[in-house]
């Protein structure tokens, strides 16, 4: 709070500049994933890269791992605000799909918002002689809300705030296994995105996804027990296709 | 840390949107520019900013914050504005002395980074480089520190420590050739697994040793 | 000026979304007196009390059914009794002292939920049931009334005030099984007001449940056995010194004058440890984790020694020493003379057969091993599994029934699954 009057002073700084705008509808497309803009009706975005996530303190000890993963997104336009969204991401002993919708609007040629949902699905097979004979899978949810924003015609700036609602968890080791359904696993999560050219016509993204959760799927061999929400941030390098 | 990175990431917003506004089509058009690979040196004092934590067996102790930092670069510069690279250097953290069972006993800690770095200027379409948004620069670092640190007490212990850690920098680059440029940059490391956080700031020159 | 307000908005949320990382602290809300003597709770008060109780009242927080167990900690001719009640939720427990300020039987003190921050303080006092009234009680005969205990406590305001009544309902669960708390009695993590791996939280591993301990166990450079689990000196176990390396690295009077450990205690040595557990504690089981690399033999003399003092004073205590990696095992075929030297395996069944270990402890994430259990058994071995902190999986296991003891970071969950078993 003790830096409100910068954010207030950015503000205004900002809002002369929002005041001249074009007709919504007027407004171009660039490449972007995560800036809330729908693609055209029927076309199709895609982008392919990495995500870093250390691994919380609190869980790995003096260990600091940061696996990579895979990071596939895919999206289509439905109608002129309306698109689909889909994303897997994999570490191969574990993986990701989700599957969701956006529906965004622009408020003027620099200011975009959207609102949309996603249902996600994880899975984990974990065999290691003498370590580890586990796996798991689970669903979660994560109701969603964007902001983008053009501060220059190459940037685009994208603030997406989520929750995280876990449906259902289910891990076995050996022949003996435990399910959870409802909601004791929930968090939130707040990702800033920059998008933009990189070189020649290649457009490249840039984020950090901050997840405040109790549970976060790229973990689920370490089990977890705490109750409270722990910090995992998120690099994302995406190269837009 | 993420309280100036977030605040780092609106002021980013700000310079572009009061210089430049707006090319109606994607900027990605035409053929391609000429591709830089930049080296960078840089040296400069620096501080401390966080506490050290002498051991409370320590007497008659006395910390010492200043230190000196020096930085390498490589830097890819595309057609584009965001820039990425490589950067490492030495910078020396703090140092503190006392006395132990009568004896003196001190400790020396330093850094060295590696870090993959990701740098933007502040504005890229509008003027020449005679813009001052287009001098300016944001940098943000990601990365490991190799954390050195020497116990002298009943002899000498050296060891060392890697970190996860951020840096985030911002700078001004004044042009002097068509290959050379000199720098004034501000920093801040932050290496996170062993809580430190230093600032230091830097002259440097930038040479374009490479163009295609 | 909707937009503006939206990008104050958007500047908010990002500052409180990346820069609000929480803190999580859990202080102890009550100060123990840690007097000795037992006041009113004479050794057969004591001992009636110890059993399966129903809980009415609590708000739910402290589940339908709660064990309470007796411990000690012994200071030459002093002892300080404490009751231990195990919640089962949340790796709940209360720890109650003795309030010997005032003339009835009342216990003191505060309770916790290990998994998060949950705490509060405690008071109870021991009354008897007859026919659903509650009556006060001097002890010992009851005379077929059923005992119960009728207080209060409070989620951390400072006003205990909310009610709560536990009415004995069964003795113990009386089979042998170790509740073996990890790293001395918990992770540093847990918040428990003490470090890991330290002789003040070996002092109050009973209290959070455990029959026995797990300890951490390397060399200092001048090859002093010390307790400490990480392999680096790192500031989630020591405070921050500007030092670096491993335990190894240092002497252990270096490591005397320069680290201190989170809660600000020194690193101790085995030694200490081992005369805490047999001279102070009631505990009855101490796993040695040989995290050291080098020769076995300064360890295994240790291990002889403190057996030996446990024996000559009467002390039901048995010290093993723990095998988790081929490099211990090493070192223990090493040794010249192995009598006298228990040996608990964490490797396979085959190599534990091979070198006769009296216990075997695979990870629980293999599973739940029915077969090989049976067989470990039927050869007259134990078998405990390691580090079994997920609550929900920790009831599975106890309720297979077939393990001689469970290492656990949550001691107090494993002691209620154990002692509330019919």
């Amino acid at each position: 709070m003790r830096y409100l009057p910068i954010y207030l002073f950015i503000a205004a700084q900002l809002l002369p500049k929002l005041v001249a705008q074009a007709p919504p509808d007027s407004v171009e497309q660039r490449p972007g994933i995560y800036f809330p803009q729908a693609p055209q009706p029927g076309h199709w975005r895609r982008s392919l890269g990495l995500t870093f996530s250390p691994a919380p303190p609190e869980l790995t000890e003096e260990l600091r791992i940061s696996i990579p993963a895979v990071d596939f997104n895919l999206q289509r336009g439905l109608s002129r605000h309306l698109y689909l969204v889909g994303r897997l991401q994999t570490q191969f002993v574990q993986s990701s799909g989700t599957l969701g919708f956006r529906y965004a609007r622009p408020l003027s040629e620099r200011v975009f918002v959207s609102i949309g949902d996603d249902m996600n699905g994880w899975f984990g097979i974990l065999k290691i002689k003498d370590v580890f004979n586990s796996q798991a899978f689970g669903f979660k949810n994560f109701p969603n809300v964007s902001v983008g924003f053009r501060p220059s015609p190459d940037l685009q700036f994208t603030l997406k705030a989520e929750a995280i609602l876990t449906l259902y968890y289910q891990s076995a080791v050996g022949g003996l296994s435990v399910s959870q359904r409802g909601q004791s696993q929930n968090g939130y999560a707040m990702t800033v995105v920059l998008e933009q050219p990189y070189y020649h016509k290649r457009h490249m993204l840039i984020g950090l996804r901050t997840a405040y959760t109790r549970f976060n799927w790229q973990f689920w061999p370490l089990y977890s027990t705490f109750d409270k929400h722990l910090f995992y941030p998120e690099i994302l390098l995406h190269f837009i296709l | 840390m993420k309280t100036i990175l977030s605040l780092l990431s609106l002021l980013l917003l700000l310079p572009p949107c009061r210089a430049q506004f707006s090319p109606a089509t994607d900027t990605t058009g035409g053929k391609r520019g000429a591709y830089h690979l930049v080296l960078t040196a840089g040296a400069g004092p620096s501080r401390y900013g966080t506490a050290i934590g002498i051991p409370p067996a320590w007497q008659r102790t006395e910390g010492n914050y200043a230190g000196t930092s020096f930085t390498i670069r490589a830097m890819w510069h595309p057609d584009h504005r965001f820039r990425t690279g490589l950067e490492t250097g030495l910078t020396s953290f703090y140092s503190y002395k006392g006395t132990v069972d009568g004896e003196v006993a001190s400790v020396k800690v330093s850094a060295i980074p590696i870090l993959l770095i990701y740098q933007m200027p502040l504005a890229w379409y509008k003027g020449s480089e005679r813009s001052f948004w287009r001098r300016m620069a944001v940098t943000v670092g990601t990365g490991a520190y190799l954390i050195r640190s020497q116990l002298s007490n009943k002899g000498i212990v050296n060891s060392q420590e890697i970190s996860a850690g951020w840096l985030a920098a911002t700078s001004y680059t004044q042009p002097l050739s068509n290959s050379l440029r000199l720098a004034v940059e501000a920093r801040w490391l932050n290496p996170t697994a062993t809580q430190e956080s230093d600032f230091s700031l830097q002259a440097q020159v930038l040479w374009r040793i490479f163009s295609w | 000026m909707t937009r503006a307000f939206c990008y104050a908005l958007v500047g908010l949320l990002t500052s409180w979304a990346v820069g609000c990382r929480p803190v999580y602290e859990a202080p102890i809300p009550y100060d123990s007196s840690n007097k000795p003597g037992t006041g009113l709770f004479r050794p057969a008060i004591r001992r009636s009390l110890d059993g399966v109780y129903a809980v009415s009242g609590g708000g739910g927080q402290f589940g339908r059914e709660v064990s309470l167990k007796w411990s000690y900690v012994h200071d030459g001719t002093d002892t300080v009794h404490a009751a231990t009640i195990l919640t089962g939720v949340d790796a709940g427990f209360f720890n109650l002292e003795i309030n010997q300020s005032v003339d009835s039987l009342r216990l003191s003190g505060f309770w916790r939920t290990l998994v998060n921050q949950g705490t509060g303080q405690a008071a109870l006092t021991v009354v008897r049931k007859r026919r659903g009234q509650l009556l006060p009680y001097q002890g010992p005969t009851l005379a077929g009334d059923t005992l119960a205990l009728r207080g209060t406590f409070d989620t951390g305001t400072g006003s205990a005030t909310q009610p709560i009544t536990l009415t004995y309902l069964r003795p113990l669960n009386p089979k042998p099984f170790e509740v073996i708390a990890h790293r001395g009695g918990g992770r540093t993590a847990d918040l428990l007001g003490v470090s890991e791996n330290t002789l003040a939280i070996l002092r109050r591993a009973a209290r959070f449940g455990a029959t026995g301990v797990e300890i951490d166990v390397r060399y200092t450079k001048d090859s002093i056995p010390v307790l400490y689990h990480d392999n680096r000196l790192n500031q989630r176990l020591v405070q921050k010194n500007g030092l670096s390396g491993g335990i190894s690295d240092y002497t252990f009077e270096q490591l005397q004058n320069s680290f201190r450990l989170q809660y600000g205690e020194q690193i101790p040595t085995l030694e200490q440890a081992l005369l805490t557990i047999v001279d102070n504690t009631d505990l009855r089981f101490v796993w040695i984790d040989a995290k050291f690399s080098g020769p076995m033999n300064r360890v295994q003399a240790l291990q002889q020694r403190f057996n030996e003092r446990a024996r000559q004073r009467g002390r039901q205590l048995q010290i093993v020493i723990g095998l988790p990696s081929a490099d211990a095992v090493d070192a223990y075929r090493a040794l010249p003379n192995k009598a006298n030297t228990p040996v608990l395996c964490e490797l396979n069944p085959a190599l534990v057969r091979e070198l006769d270990a009296s216990i075997w402890a695979p990870r629980w994430t293999l599973g739940p091993q029915t077969e090989e259990v049976k067989a470990m058994q039927a050869e007259g071995r134990r078998v405990f599994v390691w580090t079994l902190d997920d609550l929900r999986f920790l009831e599975k296991f106890s309720e297979q029934g077939n393990l001689n003891g469970i290492l656990s970071n949550y001691a107090p969950a494993v002691a209620y699954y154990y002692y509330t078993t019919h």
